[in-house]
């Protein structure tokens, strides 16, 4: 991300966030004078501001925030492209081809439409306009600009994230109306208006907007609508609410105890379930699940029903260890508390009622960890088999952040892909084909650990041997041996690069930017605090959020170019 | 392969193909961990499959007068289209009531019987009678009188008979039919000389696997299953079994359960039956002979089947009745003084299921008093 700490400026840049330390209340002042010292790397780091697409999620979750929840989006979002771990910095670069803008207006129009419609209560389909249009015009086959302002007015400022400027909104009203006269409807003509607005490039696009901190002379930050939309596309996965754009225009926004209060309503609204969700769907990469399918002859049990479950399992289980439970995020890869559903029943082979129920793998289970859920296990292999390689490589990456280097273009698989191997087992397999010293050195870093998680076939079904042969899940990371699945599970735990690791991927969700190799004392910091709080995510969040990090911003302001050049 | 290679063996080509389609492999994967019993103590079953236990050959040797009439035909014969005036009381309701009352009129046809030394069956009365089968395995004393009356009925040949197809398609996608059993007291699969087997209705459909397939109509082992001890109260019976060499064989006793074709539910009821399936922890497979109350056979025919449908299958049903009368071989029943019932065989397939909901004080249903007294039972 470059959280850019400009090391030439940072003497000025100190003096600047003393100078807006002194020019606080006195109180205040002298509260901040015996505090533990500022660390620069969290007092000064900056993020640089974004144009991000909005994901498929982020919109339908703002369309059910705005409109309710049994108004269906089904809005379609071109894949991203995985950047530095995250498809979420792959937004950054994103834009909206016309064929997926076609798309777009289609479900545009299908919001629209709903958002308008009259009901049925013959069908027992209750009227939408009647909830959500404030007002009723005069004659529904005319124009009524008051009514269409009104309406227009609150629902595009949702939308857009800001209020709209008194012209553009008169510009809405206007067409709302001429679309009425045509179409001899009101409810008609505001939907071709809300069709509109949903495929604007101001809201599908999230723009971040700066202004000078007046806290801190010559630096910019996030506009308070803007920071209200990184705020809730963050912590929400959706666009802010009413509250949130009114601590913004109120300016509540650009005051840190204004900001503490809005973060800390937005970290206890169940719309944080959203936030979660969205985050470590990404960070797991499990958008894998959007095209992920297993051979049936191989894993009869590995229904698309059951590997949508999968998916889920893993999600309910974050959620509820870190929110519900505030939990430590290390224990994450240790606990056995997790859910289970009807279509993971076979595959986990665990009797299920219907629906979602807790479920506490036993203490003699080899189940540890998200780690040993058919989620991790099944998108981290083969269609037909499991692979050691591919889920040390998942993990290293996505859990470690530790980037694993692509196998060279000529390697040759025939060891492991023949079929009439004489190696039983995984083990054997890759033993033979680290004989090859081009493939050892990759392999040396994935294969140790993956093959801890051999007791778990590709479909994440248990098994103690494979074709009749024993399985040996003993293993090692990073100088730490383990004889099964849950010393691996211990030593992933205990990782020094997992609460880093996390705390990266947070920063850079958050922000949108990638963090790079001069954030390092940044993450250490934040790293270090996340540590004394217990590795509790919501502390995380929160520190990240109020942090200058998340809503400065790496522009300079003239003067401030002004004053480097006199100097 | 299971009990039913065993049991099946030896005969036609398109038999052992059907066999070998529907009993391909012992378990789903063998190195996938299974149910433990040395914890559960126990281990359920969800019937996946049930058919008659008949031997047909792709040339139909068992049937050299070819197959039965049905319906149309008789009625062709009955009432040729030779210009004579009839009533639809005289002709079309007059078949309808025979057909729902085949004690009070007598049907002017015969039953092409199957004819044969072999056939798939249980040997229920320890005896080797001359009108006994050889099982294809070579098993003697085989009682299967009903595949004689079933035999040569084109709606009950498989591997795709009329009947079959829909019988099997009310146990995979419908409830009604969803027939468990759970073994207790269990030690170990492979021998166990005493355990307690207990018959439920669930709830569930059984599980199919990623392509919406059956496996050979075996489903997926795993599932989970809630007993219906509401309105499948009466199917809960308990039986005292034992396991050999992984075959499981219970005590004869009465069976009642749930047999739903068309959207029609009917209860079926086999008196002294006794189970001698192949098990292991995803599947169980094999036979269950009993002796069959032909009238509640005949009664689902005509409930569920209709004239409509024994026309495609060409199933003479008053025919068939009055002949498993003359043919019955089950125990006398002491109240009437006549054979109520005939040596029968089903062919059943069942995979593993876990069973939740359930009840240690559940009642066990006791066979009703007419029932043992037709089965000779006190």
């Amino acid at each position: 991300m470059k959280f850019n700490v400009h090391r030439p400026l940072l003497g000025a840049l100190l003096m600047g966030a003393a100078l807006a330390g002194c020019s606080n209340e006195g109180g205040k002042t002298e509260q901040t004078a015996k505090a533990a010292p500022v660390p620069p790397a969290f007092e000064l780091a900056s993020s640089p501001p974004r144009h991000r697409l909005m994901s498929a999620e982020q919109y339908q979750n703002t369309i059910s925030h705005i409109f309710g929840s049994d108004i269906a989006a089904n809005a379609q979002f071109a894949p991203l492209q995985r950047t530095e771990g995250l498809l979420a910095l792959g937004a950054s670069t994103a834009g909206v081809p016309f064929g997926e803008m076609q798309k777009l207006q289609r479900a545009a129009a299908l919001v629209a439409a709903q958002v308008v419609d009259d009901g049925n209560l013959d069908l027992g389909v209750p009227s939408h306009r009647d909830s959500l249009i404030p007002c009723k015009p005069a004659d529904a086959a005319l124009p009524d600009p008051a009514c269409a302002k009104t309406f227009l007015g609150m629902t595009g400022r949702l939308l857009y994230r800001h209020p709209l400027p008194e012209a553009r909104l008169t510009q809405m009203v206007d067409e709302a109306g001429k679309s009425a006269t045509q179409l001899k409807d009101f409810y008609a003509g505001l939907a071709s208006v809300i069709e509109g607005m949903l495929i604007s490039p101001e809201v599908l696009m999230i723009h971040d907007r700066t202004e000078p901190d007046p806290e801190r002379p010559g630096r910019r930050r996030l506009d308070g609508y803007s920071y209200a939309a990184r705020l809730s596309f963050f912590l929400w996965n959706a666009a802010p609410d009413d509250r949130v754009l009114r601590a913004a225009e109120s300016g509540e926004l650009s005051t840190a105890k204004g900001r503490e209060r809005i973060v800390d309503m937005m970290l206890a609204s169940p719309r944080l379930e959203e936030g979660v969700r969205g985050f470590f769907d990404d960070m797991m990469a499990f958008d894998t699940f959007n095209n992920l399918a297993k051979d049936a002859s191989a894993y009869p049990a590995e229904t698309g029903a059951a590997l949508t479950a999968a998916r889920e399992q893993t999600l309910r289980t974050i959620y509820d260890h870190l929110i519900v439970k505030k939990g430590d995020y290390r224990d994450l890869f240790t606990t056995r508390s997790t859910f289970m559903s009807p279509e993971l029943g076979p595959i986990y082979r665990v009797p299920t009622p219907k629906g979602w129920v807790k479920y506490d793998f036993p203490a003699d289970s080899p189940r540890v960890g998200i780690l040993t859920h058919v989620s991790f296990l099944a998108s981290h292999a083969h269609p037909g088999r499991s692979s050691a390689t591919r889920r040390g490589k998942a993990l290293r990456e996505l859990l470690l952040c530790q980037p694993v280097p692509l196998p060279p273009p000529n390697v040759d698989f025939s060891a492991l892909n023949d079929p009439t191997s004489p190696f039983k087992t995984a083990r054997d397999r890759v033993s033979f084909h680290l004989q090859n010293p081009v493939c050892a050195g990759c392999h040396k870093i994935t294969d140790p650990m993956g093959l801890a998680l051999e007791n778990f076939d590709g479909a994440g079904q248990f098994r103690a041997t494979e074709m009749g042969t024993a399985i040996d899940p003993s293993g090692a990371l990073d100088g730490k041996s383990f004889k099964d699945v849950a010393g691996l599970a211990d030593s992933v735990r205990n990782h020094p690069a997992l609460p880093s690791c996390l705390v990266r991927r947070v920063l850079s969700y958050g922000t949108g930017s990638p963090v790079e190799r001069e954030d390092r004392p940044l993450v250490d910091y934040l790293t270090g605090h996340f540590a004394e709080k217990g590795y509790r995510y919501t502390d995380l969040l929160r520190e990240i959020v109020l942090s200058p990090a998340f809503y400065d911003v790496t522009e300079r302001a003239p003067e401030q170019k002004s004053a480097s050049a006199a100097n | 392969m299971i009990t039913s290679k065993k049991l099946l063996g030896g005969v036609c080509a398109a038999a052992l193909a059907f066999a070998a389609s529907t009993a391909s492999a012992d378990t789903a994967n063998p190195d996938v961990a299974k149910v433990d019993i040395t914890k559960t103590r126990s281990i359920a079953y969800t019937l996946t499959y049930l058919n008659w236990a008949l031997q047909y050959t792709a040339d139909a040797k068992e049937c050299p007068n070819g197959f039965n009439d049905g319906p149309r035909e008789q009625f062709k014969i009955l009432f040729p289209e030779d210009g004579t005036k009839r009533t639809y009381i005289d002709t079309v309701l007059s078949r309808e009531i025979t057909g729902f009352y085949p004690d009070q009129f007598k049907e002017p046809f015969t039953l092409k019987q199957a004819v044969g030394p072999v056939a798939p069956g249980l040997n229920l009365d320890g005896k080797v009678d001359a009108d006994d089968f050889i099982s294809p395995a070579g098993e003697k004393g085989v009682d299967n009188q009903f595949y004689r009356g079933l035999g040569c009925i084109e709606s009950y040949r498989g591997p795709d008979a009329y009947n079959n197809f829909y019988d099997t398609q009310e146990i995979l996608e419908g409830t009604y039919n969803r027939m468990l059993f759970e073994i207790t007291e269990l030690d170990s699969l492979q021998n166990d000389p005493d355990v307690v087997v207990t018959m439920y209705r669930g709830t569930h459909p059984v599980l199919r696997d990623a392509s919406g397939n059956t496996i050979g109509f075996k489903g997926i082992p795993g599932g989970t299953e809630k007993l219906d001890l509401r309105w499948g109260k009466k199917y809960v019976q308990r039986y005292k079994g034992k396991i050999e060499n992984g075959v499981l064989i219970t005590e004869p006793a009465t069976y009642t359960f749930p047999w739903q074709t068309f959207g029609t539910p009917t209860d079926e009821t086999i008196y002294q039956m006794r189970m001698r399936l192949d098990l292991n922890a995803d599947y169980a497979e094999g036979l269950m002979g009993g002796y069959l109350d032909f009238a509640s056979f005949h009664s689902k025919n005509m409930r569920s089947d209709s004239t409509h449908h024994q026309s495609y299958g060409r199933l003479p049903s008053a025919l068939l009745y009055q002949t498993l009368q003359q043919i019955a071989d089950g125990p006398v029943d002491p109240a009437t003084g006549k054979r109520n019932s005939v040596s029968s065989a089903l062919v059943s397939k069942w995979a593993q299921v876990y069973i939740i909901g359930r009840d240690n004080k559940t009642p066990v249903a006791e066979a009703p008093a007419a029932a043992r007294s037709a089965a000779g039972e006190r």
